[in-house]
């Protein structure tokens, strides 16, 4: 990356010729000069809070060249501004001081690596004229939405340049009609581009993130349809590079997952086939056990008295809860002894429609509880032979953090098979998405999803699945 | 592009033998043009949340009104955004039409600004005058719906404020808009932070009693910035102004008659930020340093060696900025830095080595320093660490005769 001047070229900066004798010297400069001062202030901002920080949370970041030019603008007709503009970025003198300005136009480079340069500089033509609150059309609002929305995520704060991308007045539910124009709906409103994409992002799980996300159907798949429309092509990979993000926050293991996969079934469904996906979101459970000890207190059928959850042994991560160890090997993982342990799974559940659903604890030996919304909706936390209990919930669309709990007392035979049903589909295994009314599964895993490659052939592609299938 | 190709090119050993003649040519590079700039009727700020659209012609005596259109909107938490409005003492401010309350202060000292001089501060100017100042309270949100030009006179949700002024006599005079926005953020991290993000538009004129030229800040800004550009990079020229740069810059002719609003220098290369010495109009300074590295050649085999048997030289340190934004300093982190054997090709003993000249030269004569140090010649290169840090590990035949030079640029590895 270069800074220039758009004219005078690079900015550099040049010390007083000092005298050197052989030896050791130190020489420390402060940069004081306004000019440079912020010449070096973009350099940093690129660098430090853009290439850096893709590559902190992404893994990835641009390899591509960009040329600065500051002061600069582009100019079109009667408006000047700053611009991103075939892998130069132009800033305007007064923003050159402004990272959600620098960050922004970042965020138009980083989007043209997936959806090459010309969509995005004639995202708002012919006029080019947009701002926050606007209605323009669905690819400017796309563009300049996901440019914001980048800077926002990058500086780690919900506001691009003042504007709150958590205020209702956003709209981030998405689409809908804007109640004060309802010629238009926010589709084509960078406000609400740049929301929606925020509460996706952010690690609060809110009521309206499915809208955002678009959880009814392929007609109303959110805040991604727009960006199929014309010029940006998913195909190009934005998804998998929205996907890898997400997947690395840590506080969002899986959960923020979901929309892309869910996304992905969509687009590979038949847009005429009324088909909604439901199931456990990816990486699926996120399963911790536990080695416990044996108290002495506990009876047959009575309660479990001694304390799980103690040490912690292994995490992996399960695609289902479905084990029985009464065959050999007697432990679901390697490290456990066959004796006294617990085991926590936790996953995002994505309920397809308002509905009862029933959850089954087939052949649980020995205890069991579930947590829905983190809240104990089961619990049979008794030692006992294998016994089939079940629990009937309402609950609401969208998604839901689940929990299930499980405890092995004495000897070695430990089983659990956790099976749901609900409106549309049959008792099954509690599993990954499927989709409801076509029977389809998602797509495997290649093994190439690690790199995120713009204007590649690994696309559509949903993340690896660790392994770590229990053994029946 | 241009700008990098050209410093590529004469940087080169074989640009320089041809040196005058590019001299020459630069020679008319440097003197600016006098083209008129026209008005546009809307100017907006980079984000779009203060545009600004004149009416009518603000010769002198004649009322003209200024359409400030606003879009904005803040939490009833934060502070109340405000529109601050400044005048120069030369225009009379005869209506605000507004339906906030607001305070008038007339006669003190206001922030102005000179589109010749650098200055990215939104809240004060590069110099200060008498004038007026209007603060317009706009509370958290627009009250109602405008049709804006900038979509095509759509309704949108905003608000307006129009101000009507006349010019008081012959000369220049400033009106600027200042939209401040309170915001208080909320990092991921849990920190909070009461941000103001100001947006500004100044409206630069000179009028006569029967001509107004008038621009905004930015265009005469980047026309600024457009005439430094010829007279840079490889070889340094001082601009002279043929007459009053403000006029110039926003177009106003020389023979336009009238009073600054500040008495600007005539020698005005003082406030230009490069070295070198001020020449007349139009006269270059020859300065050829401004190469790119990777051009000038590096010592071979069959280049001069030192004769003396090499020293050691170790050269560290740190690099840092005072950051604009935060006023803090941050460490400058992968930027090159490049230590240099000559500080400028100054006319000295060695001058005659890296420039031939034409004519017939006599056999130099005995120099005390060995050949290398008359090569103008990068020793070492190096990027800086996260924290700022560098550090020259190199062999120098005659260091004491060496000057050095650091040179760190803006570019990445």
């Amino acid at each position: 990356m270069t800074i220039q001047h758009p004219t005078r070229g690079r900015y550099f900066h040049e010390t007083e010729p000092i005298e050197l004798n052989p030896g050791t010297h130190i020489l420390n400069v402060t940069i004081q000069r306004e000019s440079l001062r912020t010449a070096f202030s973009i350099y940093d901002t690129l660098t430090r809070l853009g290439w850096e920080g893709l590559q902190r949370q992404v893994g990835w970041s641009p390899r591509e060249r960009v040329n600065v030019y500051w002061p600069s603008r582009c100019v079109v007709e009667r408006i000047g501004g700053s611009c991103y503009f075939y892998n130069g970025i132009r800033l305007v003198e007064l923003d050159g001081r402004s990272p959600d300005v620098i960050l922004h136009e970042f965020g138009h480079f980083v989007l043209s690596r997936f959806h090459r340069d010309d969509p995005i500089i004639s995202a708002c033509a012919p006029t080019f004229e947009h701002a926050f609150p606007q209605h323009t059309s669905l690819h400017c609002a796309w563009s300049e939405g996901w440019a914001s929305f980048l800077a926002a995520a990058l500086l780690g704060k919900p506001t691009y340049q003042g504007w709150d991308l958590e205020d209702p007045l956003a709209r981030s539910d998405f689409p809908r009609v804007d109640p004060v124009d309802p010629r238009a709906t926010n589709a084509d409103n960078e406000w609400a581009v740049a929301a929606a994409l925020w509460d996706l992002f952010d690690n609060l799980p809110e009521p309206w993130d499915p809208h955002a996300d678009g959880w009814d159907g392929p007609a109303r798949n959110g805040i991604w349809t727009i960006s199929t429309q014309r010029g940006f092509d998913l195909d190009f990979g934005i998804e998998e590079f929205w996907l890898k993000w997400v997947e690395r926050r840590p506080d969002r293991l899986g959960e923020a997952a979901c929309p892309m996969y869910r996304l992905q079934i969509l687009l590979a469904a038949d847009p005429l086939v009324y088909s909604v996906p439901y199931g456990l979101c990816p990486p699926g459970w996120s399963a911790a056990f536990f080695q416990d000890q044996d108290d002495g207190r506990w009876s047959l059928n009575g309660p479990i008295t001694w304390p799980t959850f103690t040490t912690l042994v292994t995490q992996t991560t399960w695609s289902t809860i479905a084990f029985d160890t009464h065959a050999a090997p007697n432990q679901p993982v390697p490290g456990l002894r066959g004796t006294f342990w617990s085991a926590r799974f936790s996953g995002w559940l994505l309920v397809p429609q308002p509905g009862s659903l029933r959850f089954f604890f087939d052949r649980l030996d020995d205890g069991g509880r579930l947590f829905l919304k983190d809240q104990k909706v089961f619990e049979s936390w008794i030692v006992h032979g294998p016994r089939e209990e079940r629990v009937e919930q309402r609950l609401p669309a969208g998604l839901i953090p689940i929990t299930v709990e499980y405890a092995q007392g004495p000897a070695y035979e430990a089983s659990l098979f956790l099976n749901w049903a609900g409106p549309g589909w049959a008792k099954e295994l509690l599993g990954p998405i499927r989709l409801l009314g076509a029977g389809m599964a998602p797509t495997p895993t290649p093994a190439g999803w690690d790199r995120i490659s713009p204007f590649g052939l690994d696309r559509r592609t949903p993340p690896p699945r660790p392994t770590g299938t229990p053994t029946p | 592009m241009v700008a990098s190709m050209a410093i590529w090119f004469l940087g080169s050993p074989a640009a320089r033998r041809g040196l005058p003649l590019l001299l020459l040519g630069l020679l008319f590079a440097c003197v600016p043009g006098t083209s008129p700039l026209s008005p546009t009727p809307l100017r907006c700020t980079s984000d779009r949340r203060l545009c600004l659209a004149p009416e009518g012609t603000p010769r002198i005596g004649q009322p003209f009104t200024l359409t400030f259109y606003l879009i904005y909107s803040n939490r009833p938490q934060e502070p109340p955004v405000t529109l601050t409005l400044i005048a120069s003492s030369s225009l009379e401010l005869l209506a605000l039409e507004t339906q906030r309350s607001y305070q008038t202060q007339s006669d003190l000292p206001v922030s102005l600004v000179d589109p010749a001089v650098y200055s990215i501060r939104p809240d004060g100017g590069v110099f200060t005058a008498t004038g007026t100042l209007i603060t317009v309270d706009l509370g958290h949100a627009p009250a109602g719906k405008i049709r804006h030009p900038l979509f095509g006179n759509q309704e949108t949700v905003g608000e307006t404020v129009r101000l009507v002024a006349r010019v008081k006599e012959a000369g220049e005079w400033q009106l600027r808009g200042i939209l401040r926005l309170p915001v208080e953020e909320r990092f991921l991290d849990g920190r909070t932070e009461l941000r103001t993000y100001t947006s500004w538009l100044g409206l630069l004129g000179w009028s006569t009693p029967s001509q107004a030229y008038w621009t905004d800040y930015e265009t005469a800004r980047m026309r600024m910035v457009e005439l430094e550009g010829q007279c840079a990079g490889t070889f340094h020229c001082t601009l002279r102004f043929p007459y009053d740069p403000y006029r110039y810059l926003i177009g106003a002719p020389a023979e336009a008659p009238g009073r600054p609003l500040r008495e600007r220098p005539t020698t005005f290369c003082d406030t230009f930020d490069r070295p070198g010495i001020c020449a007349d109009y139009g006269l270059l300074e020859h300065k050829d340093t401004l190469i790119e590295p990777e051009e000038i050649p590096m010592p071979t085999p069959s280049s001069p060696q030192p004769a003396t048997s090499s020293q050691r030289l170790d050269l560290s340190g740190r690099i840092h900025f005072l950051d604009p934004h935060t006023g803090s300093l941050q460490p400058v982190r992968g930027v090159r830095v490049e230590l240099w054997n000559e500080p400028e090709p100054q006319p000295g003993p060695c001058r005659w080595l890296p420039k031939p000249t034409p004519r017939p030269t006599p056999v130099p004569p005995p120099t005390p320093h060995p050949p290398i140090a008359c090569i103008h010649m990068r020793l070492g290169i190096t990027y800086t660490r996260d924290d700022g840090s560098y550090s020259f590990s190199v062999s120098t035949a005659s260091p004491s005769a060496s000057s050095c030079v650091f040179t760190p640029r803006t570019t990445s590895a």
